[in-house]
């Protein structure tokens, strides 16, 4: 082919229409553009409706938020910290068939369903068997504590996979300068690392406030051994309040306004731990 | 084996395997104190794998393997009693890609120092300022010392990793291919350097290309598939060469 | 010679063994409760499957894991070619512009968006939609719904992971941006990419929000017909007297099992799509650290 003819062929294709594989792709991210804005709009409309035509219970929304986020916290308050030490652990200290062992399993068991946890959570602090009911004193750490537990593997390999990505060669200058395994943790990895660190503790508190089964089922618990539970809503989360305000018919005009605060909670907390891994200490190679 | 008056450093019998495959077999040989020593070699005779097994690099690695010895100043730098990061202190190693931190010009230079206990600031400015400027980069930096090092042009990012390497006051330094990836006239100032570096350190240099390897060395070390296969006088070899494969390098039968 | 791990001072040998033991202990952790669900329900486990053929009891664990399984890739094969079609245009052919970075957001925030959030949309838009006995349909839309975002920056992502030299030099040799992506890009990212939708499935299907939500559209049905594993495993803990009952470990064995198996092969999958692809580091032969 000549170059003329290439040259008309760049040229026609900014002009004419042709149904080519572009146009398929286009209706492909189209359509699912469309598919996610109705969730999106779903959402907002039935939140809108719900501020504009009824009289929320402000107190029920405020206390679902700040529970989700204080348990959430907790949980990363845990997990975070432990993760960052066994991230460290597999990529500046280990030698390659421990680390590989210790990856390969918290990598696998990431994928755990939180609803086990839960039910591994029920099993072993016995809520049935204990009649005192439950304070929220008493399910705030367990909530937490599970959460972090759900948590912790998928911080610690998402922590280890960026990690993983800071250039080699650094940690080999520092090395060849006489720095020791600690001074090169210190002075090289941490500050490239840390703004990992912090995108991490984003991912964290997005994962575990966002997830419904750990907290609903210990609710659920304490609601089975004490009526006042049950009647308390002090002990609810956002997904909680959501799931029992559908299936028990309470709270409906609550719900959209929840679940709409709960989606900007959590595409701020994503783009904030997003903002987090922009750094150039990665860009190397 | 060659004589050589005033050894700094002594490899004996030194083998390097990895894993299975061994990249250095029964190296011996004697580095000159205060001249430059080039290693010469096609890619994979293990050039990079000596260099690196002379200050402890090469154990970084986890399957690699090391035996043998090597003395420094008499003393072996694999025994019970070496300190690494004091061996890594006095052989300065300057790898081929430089990759400066991602830090200011100031810092990079400055980190080696203060890993070793240097704290005070007019210390450091000092420090920093005569390692540039023996690396030749102090007129073209000294007003822009906070800058971003990524920053520079490739030729002062390597010139800035070997002030970072001289900021250490090592005592010997290894140059992996110091020409690597450089633009001719960038490449001249980096010999121009080694030129004046080998009157107060001792220098290996590994190099592929025989033409630098005569212009900058006093010695030349020949080696083919992880044996080394000759090693003199820089003018002696390129002369006499003793041995078949020498010879066919050296006039570029291989190249 | 020193092993190269020892700590060169006292201090450093005690941060050292601390950072070792906290992570050993946090692993130990993990491997415990596992550990004891298997103790605790291999047996059940065991009995459910040889039993299941013949007795007519409340045994319902292997249809069950049909239908979970089978509810879970039928949702990722209705996402999937949106969500590559999407995917690819977004990398490959979107202009650099302030449009493309907002539609990367959107995607990106609503793949990390609670999924109590999609419940929602099942319970809320899809069920009274579809009415009651199609509880399967809206099932399965939901969690293609769920999947599509999740599923388009995977596929975004892994062809981001290719090196652009692929495309230059494929686009370089004639190739048209059509024959690059599936000629050059795919054979490369796809690994990646599979590797990837099997763990975000791995998720999706141990997910109990969603199917709570739309049982609860009819309280009185309780979701028998679209009951899955982990909604199962979550209503009868919740409802029995009993929480460690063996059925219950059963269960959750089955469950774990599953999400497992679907993860260790995503990473299988990922592994030898590392060295397909070929590592940049300086040397092959060794680790670095």
């Amino acid at each position: 082919m000549g170059i003329e003819s290439t040259k008309e062929k760049l040229a026609s294709t900014g002009q004419t229409f042709r149904f080519g594989p572009e146009t398929i792709l286009k209706l492909a991210t189209a359509a699912t553009l469309v598919v996610l804005a109705a969730v999106v709009i779903f959402v907002v409309i039935g939140a809108v409706r719900s501020v504009l035509l009824v009289d929320l219970d402000l107190d029920l929304i405020l206390t679902a938020v700040v529970n989700s986020l204080v348990i959430a916290a907790g949980a990363v308050v845990v997990a975070l910290p432990v993760g960052l030490l066994s991230a460290l652990y597999i990529t500046e200290l280990a030698p390659s068939k421990p680390a590989k062992m210790f990856w390969t399993t918290i990598k696998v068991l990431s994928a755990v369903p939180s609803v086990v946890i839960g039910f591994i959570g029920l099993v072993w602090l016995g809520y049935y068997e204990s009649s005192q009911g439950t304070s929220p004193l008493r399910l705030y750490p367990a909530a937490s504590l599970l959460l972090a537990l759900m948590v912790y593997p998928s911080l610690a390999s998402f922590l280890i996979e960026h990690f993983r990505r800071i250039s080699p060669s650094l940690r080999a200058s520092s090395y060849a300068l006489g720095a020791s395994r600690w001074q090169t943790i210190v002075y090289t990895v941490y500050p490239a690392a840390r703004s990992s660190i912090a995108a991490a503790g984003f991912f964290g508190l997005g994962r575990t406030m966002g997830d419904t089964a750990i907290v609903l089922m210990l609710w659920q618990a304490a609601a089975r051994s004490s009526l006042t539970a049950s009647q308390d809503h002090r002990l609810f989360t956002v997904p909680t309040a959501i799931v029992m305000g559908a299936e028990l018919g309470w709270h409906h005009s609550e719900l959209f306004p929840m679940a709409m605060l709960i989606m900007i909670l959590s595409l701020a907390i994503s783009s904030l731990g997003r903002r987090f891994m922009q750094s150039h200490w990665r860009v190397q190679e | 084996m060659v004589l050589v008056r005033h050894p700094k450093l002594v490899v004996r019998n030194l083998s390097v395997y990895y894993g299975d495959f061994q990249a250095l077999s029964s190296i011996s040989l004697n580095i000159p104190s205060g001249a430059a020593t080039a290693v010469i070699g096609g890619s994979g005779a293990g050039k990079s794998s000596l260099l690196r097994s002379l200050c402890r690099m090469n154990e970084l690695w986890d399957n690699v393997r090391t035996e043998g010895q090597v003395l420094l100043d008499g003393h072996d730098i694999y025994g019970p009693d070496a300190d690494v990061t004091e061996v890594r202190r006095r052989v300065g190693l300057i790898a081929r890609h430089p990759s400066p931190f991602p830090k200011s010009i100031f810092e990079n230079v400055a980190y080696g120092p203060r890993l070793h206990g240097v704290r005070d600031r007019r210390e450091l400015d000092e420090i920093v300022k005569r390692s540039l400027k023996q690396a030749g980069l102090w007129n073209e930096v000294k007003g822009r010392l906070q800058e971003f090092a990524l920053n520079l042009s490739p030729g002062q990012k390597a010139r800035l990793c070997i002030a970072r390497a001289l900021a250490v006051q090592p005592e010997v330094l290894l140059i992996d291919d110091p020409a690597y990836n450089l633009d001719p006239v960038s490449a001249a100032k980096i010999e121009d350097l080694i030129l004046e570096l080998k009157q107060e350190y001792t220098l290996v240099l590994a190099t592929n290309s025989m033409q630098q390897a005569g212009r900058v060395s006093d010695y030349i070390a020949f080696l083919s598939e992880g044996f080394l296969v000759e090693f003199g006088p820089t003018s002696d070899v390129f002369a006499r060469p003793k041995d078949k494969r020498t010879e066919d390098y050296i006039t570029g039968r291989f190249s | 010679m020193r092993d190269r791990h020892s700590p060169q001072t006292y201090t450093g040998g005690i941060i050292y063994s601390s950072i070792i033991l906290i992570s050993w202990l946090a692993a130990g952790i993990l491997i415990f409760y596992v550990g004891y669900l298997v103790f605790r329900g291999f047996g059940p486990l065991v009995r459910f499957f040889r039993d299941g053929a013949f007795a007519e009891t409340d045994n319902i664990l292997l249809p069950l894991w049909f239908r979970t399984l089978s509810l879970l890739f039928g949702g990722a094969l209705l996402a999937l070619p949106l969500a590559i079609g999407a995917g690819v245009y977004l990398s490959e052919y979107a202009r650099e512009n302030r449009l493309k970075q907002w539609m990367l957001a959107a995607v990106g925030g609503l793949a990390e968006m609670p999924p109590i959030v999609y419940g929602l949309f099942g319970w809320g838009a899809l069920a009274p939609y579809f009415g009651e006995g199609k509880q399967t349909l809206i099932f399965l839309l939901t969690s293609a719904v769920w999947l599509l975002p999740q599923l388009v920056s995977v596929t975004y992502s892994a062809l981001k992971e290719v090196p652009v030299s692929f495309r230059r030099d494929s686009l370089a040799l004639g190739g048209s941006r059509w024959q690059t992506t599936w000629g050059a890009l795919m054979p490369c990212a796809g690994r990646f990419l599979a590797a990837e939708a099997l763990g975000g499935m791995a998720r999706v299907g141990g997910e109990t929000a969603p199917v709570i939500m739309i049982a609860a559209a009819w309280p009185s049905f309780h979701g028998q017909s679209l009951s899955t594993l982990p909604y199962h495993l979550y209503r009868s803990v919740v409802e029995s007297g009993e929480v460690a009952s063996p059925h219950h470990f059963g269960t959750a064995l089955l469950l774990v099992l599953t999400s497992v198996c679907l993860q260790g092969a995503a990473l299988r999958l990922k592994r030898t799509g590392d060295s397909l692809a070929g590592s940049v580091h300086e040397r092959e032969r060794g680790r670095w650290y």
